[in-house]
């Protein structure tokens, strides 16, 4: 570097000095262009001295006092398009935001996902993700799958947590053998004697997770895993741990980037079949000397208690928007002693505040549910796994979601063209995958000391992330508009309309099945929760394919309030019958392997809880429907507190405007002043009704 | 009327349950041009997708309809030829 002195010798760059990134301001140097562009692009010197000169004559001509860094290297890149260096400007590209933009994300809500409230550490997170994201899809994918996803062809979800994993399902056992031992932590805490610890150690041991990944962190059997530490409790003290528990994770807004824990807690009524027989682990991490099946009686009461409190709802009688709570309807449900009465008190939850979610474990199949609800049949594999629960970790990496009405607009009417077209897509899906994966491993490579040290500690001899059992999710939206582009009628109009979806969905089943086997990865469909998926894919299908587009978009056009159908879902606004609607959307769930949901929105209507019942058992009978939820709707007043079942504009104790709307955007609650466009059009076509 | 046997090529009771609907048509000279067998391959598409029509979720399974809806249906099972002779005997030319 030169000196001071030297540099005054030269009038031109008396006063130059640069603005580095590195807080600091130092003199004007050539060399330094040239010495980054060969460390970060690897071209030769001499062509990096060339630009290097020719950078600075730009400069000088200027006639500035002071240049920025983010300035020079904007030059820079310009010499290097004109040198036909493509490559190295990618290379050489900065991350970053525009000042108008930061400013944008301070100031204003960012309502691509409604469970991030605004504050200083969601704008954070915000800034943060905008980074990541540039740097995935510079670094991480290739340009075509890139491009893909910026033209709206495919969707790359969470780019923005490149770097960690999608959602993650386990068991409790798992924290009460291993205690609270995590890499890097500065203490570690040995497994839990009493309750409220392993509770504590739980919601911990979540917010760790939600460090790693991206989504949803689910947990299997709760009720269970919680029962040998529940016995001799009374009633009252089995309640207050019921309360602990949903409180804890309620309030979790205070974690990452002030997001909740995306947390789902699966529940049974009867001790699931494949743990029956498993030995018990009691306080201390020690064996009880039982098996489960011993536990019937705490697990049922704990169960009960948690539903008391949803019953609650918080301070406000708001519904808790977390955790949400799973209850696996099977065979043994309707065999286990109880369960009318226990049917009738979570659908008593179901109508008054929505909460529960009726899960359809039909035949032989469990499921752990999550955001991605993977599904997983009991194999050898698995019943090895069950008997030391805390083995049973299963994880997504990755969800890609192919934007199947715009196939269609292309295929121009053909069927033929459409699945060929099809094929193609889901062959990109699949490379989007495989470079995410490589992504994840090369991280986790750096075991315990990396970034994921999390995912890589092996308390069990194996890492925590067992990557060979991973899902790669491949995410369907807007089915139904596909049929209604290849043939003028939506999905639920006529028996071929639906035969037509079924085959589309059949096709892209046994693609996956065919690509797994090639490429040994396990790639399963997935009903996308699609919150701006649906509005993102449908804008921008109404700009590059403005003629198809417009035939079959569904909500308001004229304030760019679009959407696309979820899913394989039928159009929302469609009258309905609820049972028809969960019956023939049902035919379609088989197909999805890593899960599928009906809704059914309430709206207004509260049905009585001996009709939930009724209808739940009916759906688990005559039906193939995986998953059921009633979403009712909601104003909470911010004024007096209260809060009362529909949308309002007004309280109606206290006639304040200060409302807040509450129901279900994709899979979860949240406040309606959160969402985006496409979403509140999607709400006010929704088909409601009571059942 | 049609008869829709759903099952894939590796199951053997699959294969019997269409090979005694193709023997019971023949024998009860069935008229083709009024009831329509076919088999439905879950392992291909069109199978896979007229499957979950149907709901299909053991196989064999056979569905008997009309325009006016099912008949008959059989799951995870082979029919006895008494189950669906009632309702083939109107197509049957010989008793
Ligand atoms: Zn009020």
């Amino acid at each position: 570097m030169q000196s001071r002195s030297a540099m005054t010798q030269d009038a031109t760059d008396l006063a130059l000095f640069v603005r580095t990134s590195g807080d600091d301001i130092v003199d004007w140097d050539r060399e330094r262009i040239v010495v980054a562009l060969i460390r970060e692009t690897n071209i030769d010197r001499e062509i990096a001295e060339e630009i290097g000169v020719e950078v600075e004559v730009q400069i000088k001509s200027l006639n500035l006092r002071t240049v920025t860094a983010p300035l020079v290297r904007e030059l820079v890149d310009v010499k290097l398009l004109e040198h036909g260096l493509e490559e190295a400007r990618r290379r050489h590209t900065r991350l970053g935001s525009p000042l108008h933009d930061v400013k944008e994300i301070i100031f204003n809500h960012n309502k691509e996902n409604a469970n991030v409230p605004h504050g200083p550490e969601a704008t954070n997170l915000t800034l943060a993700e905008g980074i990541k994201k540039e740097f995935a899809l510079l670094h991480v994918f290739t340009q075509d799958i890139a491009d893909a996803h910026m033209r709206g062809d495919i969707h790359l979800h969470d780019l923005g947590f490149i770097d960690r994993p999608y959602c993650s399902g386990q068991s409790v056992e798992y924290v009460k053998k291993f205690g609270l031992d995590l890499p890097n932590s500065l203490s570690n805490a040995r497994p839990a004697k009493h309750p409220e610890v392993l509770l504590a150690q739980m919601v911990k041991f979540s917010a760790a997770l939600q460090g790693v990944f991206a989504g949803a962190i689910g947990w299997d059997a709760v009720n269970l895993f919680f029962a040998p530490f529940l016995v001799g409790l009374s009633d009252k003290e089995v309640y207050q741990i019921a309360q602990m528990m949903i409180y804890e994770y309620s309030q979790q807004a205070v974690a990452r980037g002030g997001q909740a824990i995306f947390s789902d807690i699966n529940l049974y009524w009867e001790i699931p079949k494949h743990f029956e027989k498993v030995r018990a682990l009691g306080p201390g991490g020690e064996y009880t000397g039982k098996t489960y099946a011993d536990y019937l009686p705490e697990a049922q009461r704990f169960v009960w208690a948690l539903f008391d409190v949803y019953r609650e709802g918080d301070g406000s009688g708001r519904p808790f928007f977390f955790p949400k709570p799973l209850v696996h309807i099977t065979d043994k449900f309707f065999q286990t002693p109880g369960h009318e009465k226990f049917l009738r008190h979570i659908s008593e939850v179901a109508t008054e505040m929505g909460n529960t979610y009726f899960v359809f474990d039909r035949g032989e199949t469990a499921k752990i549910s999550e955001c991605c609800r993977l599904s997983f049949k009991l194999e050898q594999s698995d019943l090895d796994d069950a008997s030391e629960p805390w083995r049973m970790r299963y994880s997504a990496l990755q969800n890609v979601t192919v934007n199947l009405p715009r196939i269609a607009f292309r295929a121009d009417g053909s069927d033929t063209k459409f699945f060929e077209l099809l094929d193609t897509h889901l062959k990109m899906v699949a490379q989007a995958h495989i470079q995410k994966k490589s992504f994840i491993e090369e991280l986790l490579k750096q075991g315990t000391k990396g970034p994921l040290s999390m995912l890589a500690m092996k308390r069990d001899g194996n890492a925590y992330l067992r990557m060979w059992r991973v899902s790669y999710l491949v995410g369907i939206l807007g089915l139904n508009e596909v049929v209604q582009s290849l043939t003028g009628k939506e999905l639920h109009e006529t028996a071929q309309t639906l035969k037509l979806g079924l085959k589309v969905l059949s096709h892209m089943k046994l693609k996956c099945e065919e690509m797994s086997k090639r490429y040994k990865m396990h790639f399963v469909l997935e009903q996308t929760p699609a919150e701006s998926t649906a509005y993102r894919f449908a804008k921008l299908d109404l700009e590059h394919f403005p003629n198809e587009a417009a035939k079959v978009v569904k909500g308001n056009k004229e304030n760019g309030g679009v959407y696309y159908t979820n899913s394989t879902y039928f159009n929302v606004g469609h009258t309905m019958n609820p049972i028809d609607r969960v019956k023939q959307e049902g035919l379609f769930h088989p197909l999805i392997d890593a899960g599928a949901l009906t809704h059914v929105w309430l709206g207004e209507s509260k049905p009585h809880p001996d009709s939930i019942a009724n209808f739940v058992a009916k759906t688990f009978q005559n039906t193939q429907n995986a998953q059921i939820a009633f979403s009712p709707e909601f104003t909470s007043c911010n004024a007096c507190g209260k809060t009362v079942r529909g949308l309002k504009d007004a309280c109606p104790h206290c006639q304040s405007e200060a409302v807040e709307g509450i129901t279900r955007i994709t899979g979860y609650f949240s406040k309606i002043s959160g969402w985006n466009k496409g979403k509140l059009s999607e709400l006010g076509e929704r088909y409601k009704a009571g059942i | 009327m049609d008869v829709k046997v759903f099952g894939k090529p590796g199951c053997e009771f699959c294969k019997t349950t269409m090979k005694k609907f193709e023997t019971f048509f023949k024998r009860w000279q069935i008229d083709p041009e009024k009831v329509n067998l076919n088999f439905f391959d879950m392992e291909t598409v069109d199978g896979l997708a007229e499957g979950a029509f149907y709901s299909v979720q053991k196989i064999p399974a056979t569905v008997i309809e009309t325009a006016e809806g099912v008949l008959a249906r059989w799951d995870g099972q082979v029919p006895l030829s008494e189950e669906f002779r009632n309702h083939l005997e109107e197509f049957a030319t010989v008793a």
